[in-house]
């Protein structure tokens, strides 16, 4: 085996210390062309999710809606376009076959593409701006939380879901633009109260809450905290093999609210912040019911997810350092 | 060998390529072969094959619409005396090594839900035969603890592997008395391959000998208790989230913040009330900011503060230094305040009672019991008894009862002469002169000429501190010439 490494480090050393001396491609011809938004978020949920049910799947196509839909649209316009900057990223697990992208403007909103492919920030990666041509596509409902991917039956839980496009559909309306920008991203900073009593415009946005800090509780089953015991205080123990995300609560002052997390998620054994720290929780809004066709008053629906443990920001250096 | 290994190889590719074309949830499912399920039922729509026996009684589990198997021996204001089985279908674990069982569950309100609400196995249990017949072993469970709402708890993990390679049916035996009866909710009965984990806990028992840790306060937060933690920080206003771990710039002095551990979460502390007098002078933390850290015990009522489990009306405080300031309170043997038309778990033994008297002692909506032998315009001569339930002084030393009496129509008589308390070490049941009973001295009587209630006084019990099986009784006797009426409520015993 050494003598396998040895010869192989040099060779990458001798790479890594050989100074370039062509000239640096333009990665931007490698990229798409923008293509104006045609519809906004909000818009194209408004017309094309015409089923609202907790399991949807309605086709993004003129076809597809009655005529009283369609007498009140400019069906002239072919191209169902929306645009956005992708803000989640699958690099620590706890995202996966999904991105969120959000609109770059005045109350845009966001929305989850449903991609049928593993590590997808190498092709999408955080900050990358996108194009997406929606004809065609699904968009409906995951238990309650919109999502767009393409028609997919669950016959073993009897339901129609928006299921994942495969990569080649991804790559076909799904259009990478510009060099991708972290730091173009705008969370909106929000308390816990104002996420909690926001309409689904918030779902699949990536906000800020201030002063939030962990109480070492989890979620019942009717999706209220309880306590947890000693061993259960990390990010998501495993499930047994029943593959749920785990749920935190977190509070800042205002309210209540979940932090969700899957067990295969790198940080997922990692122990939840005590509550002496307090800080910036930046984490994207989810939104999981799947039962409840009246929604509970009492019970906790949104959901949030935390992309890395870096999301735990200003406040939480010292619980991040305690992890070295 | 290298067969073996592409044998394995491909099944792991072709699983991998299965889970990476479904379109499932975004969880990742993944099946562990060592938690594979052997039995589940839910109980959320209704009981399936589980069958609900009674031993005796006639409150039996059923299926509570709200979504779990349920039982109760409240009924209708009033506790009833019942033994109500809740028994599974058969289990088959005759092809595994390991097994463990979990439930969802609430206990509330029992007298003590370690012999009140407890699981059982049997692999001889058969249908439509009472559970008395079949053999039953008790499983060890984490001790069921009243957690003050509704809300749903996990039972833990209970090993089933004592009976691995056998058959088994698990049976829910529920107790309720007279005197007291719980209520048990259940779901999510979940029984799978795999050891128990079981986790250990050692909660205390709320005594001053052994107080509760932060955690078995929070999980019993049921009045007049013991606890001990370390104090974390404070509450500066309105709500729990509110808080504080630390002391420095503390300038709030009516509540500390405990923990079993320093450097916790929010849901493992308790905030304690710090009424004013002693216990706030002397532990809270904006006058004794040295204190964080400190482990402190306490005593006062495990009950909800800044709507959370909490102590309120602590009442002493001891630091580990020693410190100590307060009154250390007494704890509550028993008590029975018939209200409400309640006779509580006492027992009446007329022993004179004349044709035409129907009864002597009686229930009544605000006066607690009421004796009386004025029936049908004169004065009857009897001789009735109300006698308490089993009651035990095992672990006291000193000890006293109180209660509130009221009498009239006593025209001049002496009232204790018609009018008297005592106490038995040997009654079970039947009439009182089955038993040898003690005279006990009652310091106040009423002036027996008007309605008003006057306390008792202080009824020293001291004589039978240490007796594990004591009854008190309620002794009414009355003449043709005198036959007074006497009410009797707010009996406690400290």
């Amino acid at each position: 085996m050494i003598k396998k490494i040895v010869p192989l480090f040099l060779l990458v050393s001798l790479v890594a210390c050989n100074q370039v001396e062509f000239e640096p491609m333009d990665v931007s011809g490698l990229l798409g062309e923008k293509i104006d938004s045609t519809y906004s978020i909000a818009r194209l949920k408004k017309v094309f999710i015409t089923d609202e049910s907790l399991f949807s799947a309605n086709k993004i196509s003129y076809a597809a809606l009655d005529s009283a839909t369609k007498s009140r649209i400019d069906t002239t316009i072919t191209d169902i376009v929306i645009n956005g900057i992708v803000t989640s990223t699958d690099v620590e697990g706890n995202v996966y076959k999904y991105l969120t992208i959000q609109e770059e403007m005045p109350g845009g909103q966001a929305i989850k593409l449903s991609v049928d492919v593993s590590g997808l920030s190498a092709m999408f990666p955080l900050g990358q701006r996108v194009s997406v041509v929606c004809n065609d596509l699904y968009i409906g409902q995951y238990a309650q939380s919109v999502q767009m991917g393409v028609f997919y039956m669950n016959s073993e839980r009897n339901r129609i879901e928006p299921g994942r496009m495969p990569k080649l559909m991804a790559r076909k309306h799904i259009i990478p633009y510009g060099m991708p920008d972290p730091s173009a991203i705008r969370p909106d900073t929000m308390t816990i109260a104002q996420i909690r009593t926001s309409g689904h415009e918030m779902i699949n946005k990536l906000v800020v809450i201030k002063n939030a800090f962990f109480t070492g509780n989890g979620s019942s089953s009717q999706k209220r905290p309880v306590r947890l015991t000693d061993a259960e205080l990390i990010f998501a123990p495993s499930t047994n093999g029943i593959g749920y995300p785990q749920s935190r609560e977190i509070q800042d002052g205002t309210g209540s609210v979940f932090v969700s997390t899957s067990e295969y998620a790198k940080f997922a054994t990692k122990p939840i912040p005590t509550s002496n720290h307090r800080g910036h929780i930046t984490a994207i809004v989810g939104w999981y019911n799947d039962r409840d066709l009246s929604p509970v008053a009492s019970s906790i629906y949104h959901q949030l997810t935390i992309r890395s443990l870096n999301d735990l920001g200003k406040g939480f250096e010292a619980y991040r350092q305690s992890l070295n | 060998m290298y067969i073996r290994k592409f044998k394995t190889y491909s099944v792991l590719f072709l699983s991998l390529w299965l889970v990476g074309c479904s379109n499932l949830d975004d969880s990742h499912v993944k099946i562990d072969e060592e938690s594979e399920l052997i039995f589940s039922a839910t109980l959320t729509d209704n009981l399936g094959d589980f069958k609900a026996v009674n031993v005796s009684g006639d409150e039996m589990w059923h299926f509570d619409s709200n979504g779990y198997a349920y039982v109760s021996g409240y009924v209708e204001n009033a506790n009833k005396a019942n033994e109500a089985w809740l028994i599974s279908p058969e289990i088959d674990l005759t092809a595994v090594e390991t097994a463990r069982l979990t439930f969802d569950h609430v206990v509330r309100y029992f007298a003590n839900p370690a012999t009140e609400a407890t699981v059982w196995v049997s692999e001889n249990f058969v249908d439509d035969q009472s559970p008395a017949v079949a053999a039953w072993t008790q499983l060890v469970t984490e001790p069921f603890t009243d957690p003050g709402s509704w809300t749903f708890g996990t039972s833990g993990e209970i090993s089933l592997t004592a009976f691995a390679g056998k058959k088994i049916r698990i049976g829910f035996k529920y107790i309720s008395t007279t005197a007291k009866a719980g209520s048990w909710e259940l779901k999510n009965f979940l029984v799978r391959k795999g050891e128990a984990v079981v986790v250990e806990r050692n909660w205390g028992k709320g005594t001053e000998a052994e107080p509760y840790t932060v955690a078995g306060a929070i999980a019993n937060q049921t009045g007049e208790n013991w606890v001990t933690g370390i104090i974390v920080g404070y509450v500066w206003s309105g709500s729990f989230t509110n808080y504080v771990f630390g002391s420095d710039t503390c300038t709030q002095a009516t509540n500390i913040l405990i923990a079993d551990t320093v450097g916790t979460y929010l849901s493992k502390t308790m905030a304690i009330q710090l009424p004013a007098g002693a216990v706030r002078t002397g532990i809270n933390l904006k006058d004794n900011k040295s204190l964080l850290g400190k482990r402190v015990t306490l005593a006062g009522s495990l009950e909800a503060y800044f709507g959370a489990p909490g102590m309120r009306s602590t009442s002493y405080y001891a630091l580990e230094n020693g410190t100590s300031g307060g009154t250390k309170p007494v704890k509550t043997i028993f008590s029975e305040s018939f209200a409400n038309n309640s006779q509580g778990a006492f027992t009446i033994q007329n022993v004179v009672i004349p044709s035409g008297v129907n009864y002597v002692w009686t229930t009544s909506p605000s006066y607690g019991m009421v004796a009386s032998a004025f029936v049908g315009g004169s004065n009857k001569a009897t001789e009735s008894w109300l006698i308490s339930p089993e009651i035990s002084l095992a672990d006291v030393s000193t000890v006293s009862m109180t209660f509130e009496h009221a009498l009239n129509y006593l025209r001049g008589a002496k009232a204790a002469d018609f009018v008297t308390v005592w106490l038995s070490t040997t009654y079970s049941s039947g009439a009182p002169s089955t038993a040898a009973w003690s005279q006990l001295s009652v310091p106040v009587y009423p002036p027996g000429t008007n309605w008003t209630f006057v306390g008792s006084g202080a009824v020293s019990l001291d004589d039978f501190a240490g007796e594990p099986k004591v009854r008190i009784a309620f002794k009414y006797v009355s003449t043709t010439a005198t036959a007074a009426t006497w009410e009797v409520k707010n009996v406690v015993i400290k």
